[in-house]
């Protein structure tokens, strides 16, 4: 299915490179082959003109018989047959000559044809001549067939040679056509959703790629667009939020003050939980946008994460509700981070841990050193989750079937605040794989990490 | 809160309606408070007065609060800062610190809140003269953290000793389950838990073991569904 563009590229020059290679060497070579067997029949034709010559039969057909098979490169005389009829005796004797045979012979016709004997093809010449008529028969199977050996071997030669040519040459095609697209990638994998407003260079690019170039930088600045607006919004909206907030919350507090009914301070009170609950989605709220935006400001301290989870699990311990809170944690793991930030996250991934998990089942946090850095792993028993739930976890305002089943807070920001805290310490939260009826989360954190 | 009543607070803070509760709240907390909703106007009055805490918004118009704690420091004034933090409120936190702001506090927050951090800073300034906070036979000790009654120690985790210190500062006040959460467990903590009732329980556990009367627990006094109170003992 996942083929390399390269590979692909290479294949397809090769198999054309080659097939225009064979048939170039097929044409070549089948009219080697014609060329070939011409000239022996113009042999065997000029011998049918000489064995028609009286002063060349009169130095006896043996003599001629050797020559004709050393002309014709025949093995064996087997391979040859030589005959002269004499038309009547109209035969005058010619005085001899060493003029060639060409010039004295009278026109004739050289007729050629393959005649089918003992078992073998004879290519065979017919001459006729005012004397008479000579016929020359030749096997010449073997001729050809050493013919073709010939070719074969420099063939066997030319073809590899072709061939890794070609090979080579598709592959420098395909480098070179890969290059660019290299480049590209490159650029494009750089930016992030941290970088969008990077934008790759064009120049000293071919037209095709500076076209394809244009086209992605015009899909980021729009991407970048929406996303800063997005980003944007709800910052400005936690913002604007905060000011009304703390009007509410301040006059909240003073009524509870001023008043000595006990039944108006319960109302008040009740609406200050409210008021806080606002409060906190709004600065989750505000916080992911930061980091959606790549802003997240962190104040970097060493950050004891021993000490930290231990003062938020005896926390978690007063908020149980019969689920039994079981930890190993290896004393004085040390981590670069914001001591606030790091809090807020450890609070969410434990309060959720509680909140999830079933009555009377256990919820277990275990932090331990890991090679660069520090694991910690929070786990909790709980109602059977599907593996669609699952997936859906870090979605924000997203919350698990059990939040309608029972009355469970949260707002569904948590997880997701989580994740971003973690990553932007250089770390990363996982939702790990078991059991159904079982949720592990896996926390790392670098040990040291600079910005 | 003997020196209470001798401080003198500057509150730099350009919305009128949180203006006036900050200051009728702290007012009415014995404090004494100039207001200023100007980033140059407060930065005048804080160079020429003698402010015993000066209390800055970041986000001001003329002249934001950052700047203005630059030049304060500039100019020498050393007068503790908070800062109130609002938008990006983890950026200015950092920078306020790096400025040498002495705390912050970030928006929405409790004018309750404001006093405690204000008193702390002013105990840090003043030395370790107001350490004790005794009310009847119940002891604590702020530097220490250690908390007694009738001379018999009482063992307490932090948050149960931070929670018994709020609320015997202010005897006879009721403090609301947020109050309580953001001063003990801060504003990052889930306020739909019942953590502040049980750390109650917890606290009353410990009291009623040291005094099997009951007398010391009853000292915390519910306030049926709105909150806690620190009896006062005439």
């Amino acid at each position: 299915m996942f083929i390399s563009f390269r590979l692909r590229l290479f294949v397809v020059a090769t198999l054309i490179v080659s097939t225009v290679l064979a048939l170039v060497m097929g044409l070549g070579w089948s009219s080697v082959l014609s060329y070939e067997v011409q000239r022996l029949d113009e042999r065997l034709c000029s011998e049918a003109r000489r064995l028609g010559n009286e002063t060349v039969r009169a130095e006896g057909l043996q003599r001629l018989e050797v020559d004709v098979m050393r002309k014709l490169r025949l093995e064996k005389p087997s391979q040859l047959k030589l005959q002269f009829e004499a038309l009547g005796a109209a035969r005058s004797a010619e005085p001899s000559s060493t003029e060639p045979e060409r010039e004295r012979t009278p026109p004739g016709e050289c007729a050629l044809s393959a005649l089918e004997s003992e078992g073998t093809t004879w290519r065979t010449a017919i001459h006729l001549s005012p004397e008479g008529r000579s016929t020359v028969a030749a096997d010449l199977a073997a001729t050809k067939a050493e013919l073709q050996g010939a070719l074969r071997r420099a063939l066997m030669i030319v073809v590899p040679l072709a061939l890794a040519l070609s090979a080579l040459g598709a592959w420098l095609l395909a480098s070179l056509t890969m290059r660019p697209v290299n480049r590209l990638r490159d650029s494009m994998r750089a930016v992030t959703q941290m970088a969008l407003d990077q934008r790759l260079d064009s120049s000293g690019e071919d037209m095709e790629f500076r076209e394809l170039i244009t086209a992605y930088n015009t899909m980021l600045a729009r991407l970048q667009a929406s996303f800063q607006q997005a980003s944007r919004f709800s910052a400005d909206a936690a913002h604007e939020l905060r000011t009304p907030l703390t009007i509410l919350q301040g006059r909240l507090e003073q009524a509870v003050n001023m008043s000595d009914n006990r039944a108006v301070q319960a109302e008040l009170s009740g609406l200050q939980d409210e008021v806080g609950r606002l409060s906190g989605i709004t600065r989750k709220l505000l916080l992911l946008s930061q980091a959606d935006a790549g802003r997240l400001a962190l104040h970097l301290d060493p950050v004891d994460l021993s000490s930290m989870l231990g003062e938020l699990l005896m926390d978690a311990e007063m908020l149980l509700d019969g689920q039994v809170l079981s930890s190993a944690i290896e004393p004085h793991l040390m981590t670069q981070g914001d001591t606030l930030l790091l809090r807020q996250l450890f609070n969410n991934l434990i309060s959720n841990a509680v909140r999830y998990c079933l009555p009377g089942g256990a919820i277990a946090v275990t932090a331990c050193a890991a090679p660069d850095g520090v694991d910690v792993l929070f786990r909790n028993a709980c109602e059977p989750i599907g593996a669609e739930d699952r997936a859906r976890f870090f979605d924000r305002f997203y919350r698990g079937e059990a939040s309608h089943n029972r009355a469970v807070e949260g707002n569904g920001l948590g997880l997701s605040l989580a994740r971003e805290i973690a990553r932007a310490h250089g770390g990363d939260l996982t939702l790990q794989p078991g059991t159904k009826n079982e949720v592990v989360m896996q926390l790392h954190l670098p040990r040291y990490w600079n910005k | 809160m003997s020196n209470s009543s001798l401080m003198e607070i500057l509150l730099v803070e350009d919305e009128q309606a949180i203006a006036d509760f900050v200051c009728s709240g702290l007012a009415g907390r014995g404090l004494k408070v100039r207001h200023s909703d100007d980033g140059h106007a407060g930065l005048a009055l804080a160079l020429e007065g003698n402010f015993d805490v000066i209390v800055l918004d970041i986000m001001l118009p003329g002249r934001d609060g950052l700047s203005v704690l630059k030049e304060l420091r500039k100019a020498g004034v050393a007068a503790p800062v908070i800062l109130l933090t609002a938008r990006n409120e983890l950026a200015d936190r950092v920078e306020g610190l790096n400025l040498g702001a002495d705390d912050y506090l970030a928006k929405p927050f409790f004018v309750e809140e404001l006093h405690a951090r204000i008193q702390a800073l002013q105990r840090r300034l003043a030395g370790d003269r107001t350490n004790i906070v005794q009310v009847g036979h119940l002891k604590l000790d702020r530097i220490t953290r250690h908390a007694s009654l009738a001379d018999r120690s009482i063992d307490l985790t932090t948050r149960e000793f931070n929670l018994l210190e709020y609320l015997m500062r202010s005897a006879g006040q009721v403090f609301t389950r947020s109050q309580i959460l953001e001063h003990v467990w801060g504003y990052d903590f889930d306020p739909s838990t019942n953590v502040v009732d049980v750390c109650i329980k917890r606290i009353r556990g410990k009291l009623t073991e040291l005094d099997s009367t009951g007398e010391s627990a009853a000292l915390i006094e519910s306030v049926r569904a709105a909150g806690y109170r620190f009896r006062r003992l005439s």
